[in-house]
């Protein structure tokens, strides 16, 4: 047996990716795992070793501990990362890698329990001095008791799943005449989404910004921010465009936001990477919304603006090493976005659209990068999450930056599914994100797309030339085209030209 | 004298005719204008496609369901490509499949003769059955390449306009 420290990486897609390259950069070995559905994929075959879960489902895969644990301890991993979604917040899981010896790399138990539940994160907000949206800080007991907070907060009243997560679990209430039916409904959704009948009230931001604010904090008491993220641009409530440093916020209020955050963390003895969520109002009243209790998905402006490797970072920590730079160490330089490409058909609501990756090639040039876990050929999964990949973009200043990630998206070549490219076009286009400021409502306030895009020019005619070789090519001998079966399938697949 | 195509996307419908083609250039007409398209293969496989005064657009393309698609960029654009001519002629009897892979009947005839069982491959315009109408033969042609998912119809059975006689799926 090898005596490298190994991590398995308990995740799959351009995460598991992302975590395996900075293992490797550290001389540590990789465990990949993987369901039936990703045998092929990349992050299976970029790791030392790879371990079969289970079934496509993530419930029969991912999702089972027991078996990631099983999985360490057959290869003799020491570390298990758990990336994001899955496993990563799941404290139960946490604790079951303690009892097995390994180094989960993320923060305690204790500290996953109180944010992971919103009004007991509501309630240690409160005490550390955090501002928290005004309403209650205890779960509602009774419809009488949510008429009483919402009369003393004002209308509208948002009704929130205490167990709830991902835009679900929340209802708007514009008015005290709505509210009994609101009331009943919210605890329906939450039993149905979250097995958990807990609701709270709070009021409603309006136009709310959510900016967000990453911390890093090591076992020695040590706890830092490295700034503010934006991702006000969502689709159906889940963010699709990030950008680091928030445009239209001014330097106090970040900083504000900054020093509050770690005050957030150390109030838990918090570990590793995490994400502080606010809502801004268009005044810049900040309020803790919730805290992500592990690395984001839009990690990479933060990594771009501040020249640092938060996945580096979390393995330092979690070898019991201290943060490798003070607070004044760390500086914001420059401007980032990240665009994140779904497969999605934008035309028809957003609907996912799973399928062959016929055609792959992301751009590459200075300032860009790309996090992605597909290549060309690979099958987008109905399993899992839509996302194909993230294209971030850095450069000298936000107008810039916005050039660059247009100019980048244009060159992003997708075939065989419908994908949201069009879209994150339209939104860096619009003057609403351009010139700003924005919020939350940013994505509804743009027309919507056409269900078939223009066509540019020249294509309908190449077509027809494309239809017309095919066409007499066969006949110049007189006979019927006669083609192989495994030229036939190496036409159908690989788009290779004749 | 030139081929003359129709061709379709999204509902709309426009002629061009393709005057000559000479590999790297090649003559057409649309919208009684004559467009040069000059054509570019690249090492990667795609084909850079300009025209003066048009633009450039750098593509790649292949068949699907009897389409053809030319990918540019992050979009894939669908075409349905005929030839008027051919479109005529066969349009009488047999006539060929359409959209989605099925092989219809394009009118009242008799099953005289099934070329082709599930799981064989299809060459495009390769012919799947023969259908007897008004005292003739007709072939029925497959209008894209697939794989042959199942056979709808028997031999000696009457079939209406529309009639699916076999359903295709893309190879994969």
């Amino acid at each position: 047996m090898s005596t490298r420290a190994k991590v398995l990486v308990a995740n799959r897609g351009e995460i598991a990716l992302r975590v395996m390259r900075a293992c490797r950069e550290l001389g540590l070995g990789t465990v990949a795992v993987y369901s039936d559905a990703d045998a092929d994929a990349r992050h299976v075959w970029f790791a030392d070793e790879a371990v079969r879960l289970g079934p496509p489902p993530t419930a029969e895969s991912y999702l089972r501990g027991d078996k990631v644990i099983e999985a360490a301890k057959q290869t003799g991993a020491q570390f298990i990362h758990p990336g994001y979604g899955f496993l990563s917040e799941n404290a139960e899981f946490r604790r079951a890698c303690d009892a097995a010896g390994l180094t989960f790399v993320g923060p305690g138990a204790h500290a996953m329990e109180q944010m992971g539940t919103k009004t007991l994160a509501r309630q240690v907000m409160h005490k550390a001095g955090v501002p928290v949206v005004p309403g209650s800080l205890e779960p509602l007991q009774n419809l009488a008791e949510a008429q009483q907070l919402a009369g003393e907060i004002g209308y509208p009243v948002m009704l929130k799943a205490a167990a709830g997560g991902g835009g679900r679990g929340i209802r708007l209430v514009h008015s005290a005449d709505e509210l009994p039916a609101a009331f009943d409904g919210a605890i329906r959704e939450a039993v149905s989404y979250f097995k958990d009948p807990t609701v709270y009230i709070e009021k409603a931001i309006v136009r709310p910004r959510h900016i967000e604010i990453q911390v890093m904090a090591d076992r020695h008491g040590n706890a830092v921010h490295l700034f503010d993220r934006e991702c006000s641009v969502q689709r159906r409530n889940q963010k699709i465009i990030e950008e680091s440093p928030a445009a239209h916020l001014s330097d106090a209020t970040r900083l504000a936001m900054g020093q509050v955050a770690v005050q957030a963390a150390k109030a838990v003895a918090y570990e590793g990477a995490g994400t502080i969520e606010f809502l801004v109002d268009p005044q810049e009243h900040f309020y803790f919304m919730e805290m992500n209790t592990r690395l984001q998905v839009e990690h990479p402006v933060t990594e771009l603006v501040t020249g640092t490797d938060l996945v580096v970072e979390q393995l330092r920590v979690a070898q019991g090493l201290p943060l490798s730079w003070t607070q004044a160490q760390i500086v914001q330089r420059g401007h980032a976005i990240e665009c994140r490409i779904y497969a999605e058909d934008v035309a028809r609501g957003f609907l996912p659209s799973p399928g062959p990756l016929h055609v792959y090639r992301p751009p590459a040039g200075p300032g860009l990068r790309v996090d992605d876990g597909f290549c060309e050929g690979d099958v987008i999964s109905n399993h899992y999450d839509s996302m194909i990949a993230k294209l971030s973009a850095w450069a000298p200043t936000r107008e810039h930056a916005i050039a660059r990630m247009r100019s980048a998206l244009d060159l992003f070549e997708i075939s065989g599914i419908a994908n949201n490219i069009a879209h994150l076009q339209q939104v860096l286009a619009s003057e609403a994100f351009a010139v700003g400021p924005y919020d939350t409502g940013v994505v509804k306030t743009l027309p919507p797309l056409e269900a078939i895009p223009q066509d540019p020019n020249l294509a309908a005619l190449y077509a027809v030339v494309v239809a017309h070789r095919q066409a007499v090519q066969p006949r110049q001998d007189g006979a019927p085209r006669q083609e192989s079966t495994w030229a036939y399938h190496a036409r159908a697949q690989g788009l290779r030209g004749r | 004298m030139g081929t003359e195509y129709s061709v379709s996307r999204g509902g709309h419908s426009r002629s061009v005719e393709l005057i000559a083609d000479r590999g790297h250039e090649v003559v057409l007409r649309s919208e009684g204008r004559e467009i040069v398209l000059q054509l570019h293969r690249l090492p990667d496989g795609r084909t850079a496609v300009r025209s003066e005064g048009l633009g450039q657009i750098l593509a790649r393309h292949y068949r699907e369901r009897g389409e053809v698609v030319v990918v540019a960029g992050h979009q894939d654009y669908r075409y349905e490509v005929a030839d008027v001519r051919e479109s005529w002629l066969q349009g009488g009897a047999g006539g060929k499949g359409g959209k989605g892979g099925h092989i219809k009947a394009s009118m009242p005839g008799r099953v005289v003769r099934l070329t082709v069982q599930p799981g064989d491959v299809v060459p495009e315009g390769g012919v799947v059955a023969v259908l007897e109408a008004m005292k003739m033969e007709n072939d029925v042609r497959a209008a894209a390449g697939g794989v042959v998912k199942s056979v709808s119809v028997t031999v000696g059975q009457a079939v209406e306009t529309g009639a699916v006689l076999v359903e295709l799926e893309a190879a994969s």
